[in-house]
């Protein structure tokens, strides 16, 4: 399941880069069909936009998918789809603290709730005709950011040096570095960079703003999607509906917390019972730590339980990485 | 004088004689080729396709009458065409070179025995936009040249030495190519009343080249000293008769069905400025490229082949 | 061996306190209010520099749909869209706005209409695009070369994309320094044809600042803000 996983966050991250790259005029007057593709499936987006505005454009529809299968399985969207979140995923995986702190803060922390605190706020702004919800949902966040400041320091970047290596020619003989440098940079000209060097003078800020959560990301795992993002407390207050459940059994569990220190989204797998469902983005980490195949995942129908995502054969060597402090 | 007169007169009847059989007066043997040809289309039409034909052969006899491209064109030539490419317009608003004769250009120098023919130009609005929809991009591809937009990197300050203009940032592959075609359109233009063969150069000078206006006429005959062109078409097929050099009003595009082809900048220059009603010297920077040597004004005097093409 | 069970009141553990959500509601409303105070907000007064792209709603219901999402600035070809901070007040930071010095509108291009994802722009045919004014070009005498310096330009007038161009020129005879007469063209902006596009103000040779500035007056978007007699509605 990790597995997969994994390559659903990958795929979605590179398509939302290739779409992002091919946002640009190539000669005729049309962008492709997919040009407002992650816009249109964000739930926040449609939501907040109908509230302040009364209307939606007819592609925003598509985000009613989203909803729909958060309603029945939970939210999933955070550790499958979410560019944002695979990108924190990956900074986060820096972040400092020995063993048991990184245990500590895996754990739920009720400050989590504030990300719907801010969802609420969102809306009712909405509702008021104040549409502010752009600025904290993490897709637009993601595209006006690479928009306005990752990408253009990028492409002035490697202008820069491109450029230098044209100009300034460094070599021995006949060996020059402009025989590689050049067909990279050609490349990277007909596929990747602006035809100009672009450059927004509000993207200092925004570009600083990303600094910060990613600064968030590196204290705390995935600290935007905890504690901020309001989507993910919009898809996890749907999310309480579905009929997917985690089950920890507490006849197999040693108590390593291998599982909360690998943990996406904050939702205490190791507290069994006390599992916080709109909290978990179904990354299955759990599942594929824990040594003693003590989680399974179920589908919990009317009256049955069935169980749909088995626990993992317990490894042969049991750790024992910390103690939970509670 | 005699000698002159006696070759205008065999020129006019050998002339007429090889409009009927459709050949050039260069294979009737000559001295010297013809320094200058202007081509008429006999029957102009509306339909697309039509002009596209009648570009295609006016520059095919235009060239032909010349003595053929072989005269300009050595085999592996690196060549570079510089049509105007620089404004987001359709072919039929007359603001860039018409895509056909451009094209035919590329074949003719491939025929010629040109080893590469790139073609390129340094738009005012976005050149993404201008090489798509002035048609150029897609005709002169198909006929194999290389069409390419201008890397930054390659405009160097260069000493153009004239009189006006010291040095100037100059795109270095128009300098360094083999052989240079400059295949501008005839069009009105505010500033030096029209924008004919001189000022096309201005699609081979980088920024800041908004600049050079304050001195237009006598900087771009500097320019045209500094890079002659080996071949000079001007495409009056569609001429811009107002609101150059951007157009967009289709009342302001007259058809005058006519190409020029020739070797001297300023004689085309001069003639194309009578296409507009006025007279050929009235152009400082007909005036100051002829004062410079670059040519003569008075295109009469050069025999030139007037063609009826069909 | 884990034991840890559940009893009712772990669950509640998650749930949002009454005072919390009622505090972040009240904070929502309040905030809407307090970042309404501004003459901006109120339409009394309009920001010069805040020009929107073409296809842009009236300013209220604008800031209803704009997600910020930055995807008109990363397609416009010309770098001509930008991320306001304040240009648009408080309630509008990172909505688009074009600044002329870096790019300009394309005549011909409507793509920022096609990818804007919730319809804060409207989509526009490319003839629908080409008769809305996101503004109105002025030439700053102070600053423009035939009229401080007597010296030729045109370079406004030369790039004008309007087919019956929105510059035009006064014939005016000066006298140099050595008293000699020098025929210059002056350029005048006509405001009835000028649809703020800005290219004028990217290709002016006058950098700091440009000879010619386009404001948002005259757009479109906002009968409001006006000032032409033939533009007002009962004109």
């Amino acid at each position: 399941m990790v597995n997969i996983r994994r390559a659903s966050q990958v795929f979605f991250l590179c398509l939302f880069m290739v779409i992002f790259l091919r946002t640009t005029l190539v000669g005729e007057n049309s962008t492709g069909p997919l040009a407002t593709f992650f816009m249109d499936i964000d739930p926040l987006v449609l939501i907040s936009t109908f509230l302040a505005s009364h209307s939606i454009m007819p592609g925003m529809l598509l985000a009613l998918i989203v909803i729909g299968l958060t309603l029945l399985l939970g939210r999933f969207f955070c550790s499958w789809v979410c560019p944002l979140g695979t990108i924190f995923n990956a900074i986060s995986a820096f972040r400092g603290g020995n063993l048991a702190e990184k245990i500590r803060t895996g754990s739920w922390n009720r400050w989590q709730k504030s990300k719907y605190l801010l969802l609420i706020g969102l809306l009712v702004a909405a509702i008021a005709g104040l549409q502010v919800a752009g600025v904290f949902d993490p897709i637009p966040l993601l595209y006006r950011t690479m928009a306005t400041s990752i990408y253009p320091a990028f492409a002035w970047g490697a202008d820069q040096l491109f450029t230098w290596l044209y100009l300034a020619d460094p070599g021995i003989g006949p060996i020059r570095v402009t025989l590689v440098s050049e067909p990279i940079y050609s490349l990277l000209r007909a596929y990747v960079l602006p035809i100009e060097p672009v450059a927004y003078d509000g993207g200092v800020l925004i570009g600083l703003f990303f600094v910060l959560l990613a600064v968030l990301a590196l204290i705390r795992f995935r600290f935007w999607c905890r504690f901020i993002c309001p989507l993910g407390a919009l898809l996890g207050a749907c999310a309480k509906t579905s009929r997917i459940e985690l089950r920890n059994n507490p006849e197999a569990c040693n108590d390593c917390n291998l599982c909360v220190l690998y943990c996406h989204g904050g939702c205490d797998p190791h507290l069994t019972g006390k599992w916080k469902k709109q909290e978990c983005s179904l990354c299955f980490n759990c599942r594929h730590q824990c040594p003693s195949g003590a989680i399974s995942f179920e589908w919990k129908g009317p009256g049955t339980s069935k169980q749909i995502v088995p626990p993992l054969p317990p490894r042969r060597e049991k750790k024992e990485v910390a103690k939970d402090n509670g | 004088m005699l000698h002159r007169l006696t070759r205008r007169e065999f020129m006019e009847r050998s002339a007429k004689g090889a409009a009927v059989v459709g050949l050039g007066p260069g294979v009737l043997l000559q001295e010297q080729p013809p320094k200058i040809a202007i081509a008429s289309w006999e029957d102009p039409q509306e339909d697309p396709d039509a002009i596209k034909h009648e570009a295609q052969r006016l520059t095919e006899e235009a060239v032909k009458a010349l003595g053929g491209m072989s005269r300009f064109i050595s085999g592996g030539d690196s060549v570079f065409i510089k049509p105007n490419i620089g404004w987001d317009r359709l072919p039929a608003q007359a603001a860039n070179t018409n895509p056909d004769v451009v094209a035919t250009l590329v074949r003719l120098c491939f025929e010629a025995g040109a080893g590469k023919v790139r073609v390129s130009d340094h738009p005012c609005n976005d050149q993404r936009r201008t090489f798509v929809r002035s048609g150029i991009k897609k005709a002169a591809e198909e006929e194999g040249a290389e069409v390419f937009f201008m890397d930054r990197r390659k405009f160097r300050d260069v000493t153009i030495g004239g009189e006006n203009l010291r040095s100037w940032p100059t795109y270095t592959d128009y300098i360094e190519c083999d052989k240079r075609i400059n295949v501008p359109i005839a069009k009105h233009h505010s500033l030096t009343s029209l924008t004919l063969t001189i000022k096309n150069l201005m699609g081979i000078l980088g920024d800041p080249r908004n600049r050079l206006h304050q001195n237009l006429g006598p900087a771009m005959a500097d320019v045209a000293k500094f890079v002659p062109s080996d071949l000079v078409v001007l495409d009056a097929i569609r001429i811009l008769k107002a609101n150059g050099p951007t157009g967009g009003n289709l009342q302001d595009v007259e058809r005058r069905d006519i190409l020029v082809a020739g070797a001297d900048t300023v004689a085309i220059n001069a003639y194309g400025t009578t296409l507009f009603g006025m007279a050929p010297d009235s152009l400082s920077t007909t005036r100051e490229a002829a004062r410079l040597g670059l040519g003569t004004i008075d295109f009469e005097s050069l025999d030139p082949v007037r063609l009826n093409v069909s | 061996m884990a034991e840890k069970r559940s009893k009712g009141r772990e669950k509640s553990k998650t749930a949002l306190s009454r005072r919390s959500f009622l505090t972040a509601a009240g904070s929502g409303a309040a905030a809407t209010v307090l970042l309404n105070v501004s003459p901006i907000a109120q339409g009394k007064t309009f920001n010069p520099d805040l020009i929107r792209p073409p296809g842009s709603l009236t300013e209220n219901d604008f800031l209803t749909k704009c997600v910020r999402c930055g995807q008109c600035m990363k397609v416009c070809p010309t770098n001509a869209i930008h991320p306001t901070t304040l240009e648009a007040g408080l309630a509008g930071i990172w909505s688009p706005f074009l600044v002329m010095e870096v790019g300009y509108c394309e005549y011909n291009c409507t793509l920022c209409c096609q990818v804007c994802p919730t319809g804060a722009i409207e989509e526009l045919t490319v003839e629908e695009k080409q008769q809305v004014h996101i503004g109105t070009a002025y030439i700053d005498r102070s600053r423009c070369l035939p009229f401080v310096f007597d010296t030729p330009c045109i370079v406004c007038e030369e790039h004008c994309p309007t087919p019956k161009k929105a510059i035009w020129f006064e014939d005016v005879t000066v006298r140099d320094r050595d008293g000699n007469e020098k025929l210059l063209k002056q350029p005048h902006v006509d405001p009835e044809l000028c649809i703020g596009c800005g290219i004028c103000v990217v290709k002016c040779p006058i950098n700091d600042p440009a000879a010619i500035r386009v404001t948002s007056g005259g757009e479109t978007r906002n009968p409001a803000n006006q000032f032409l007699l033939s533009t007002s509605p009962y004109g």
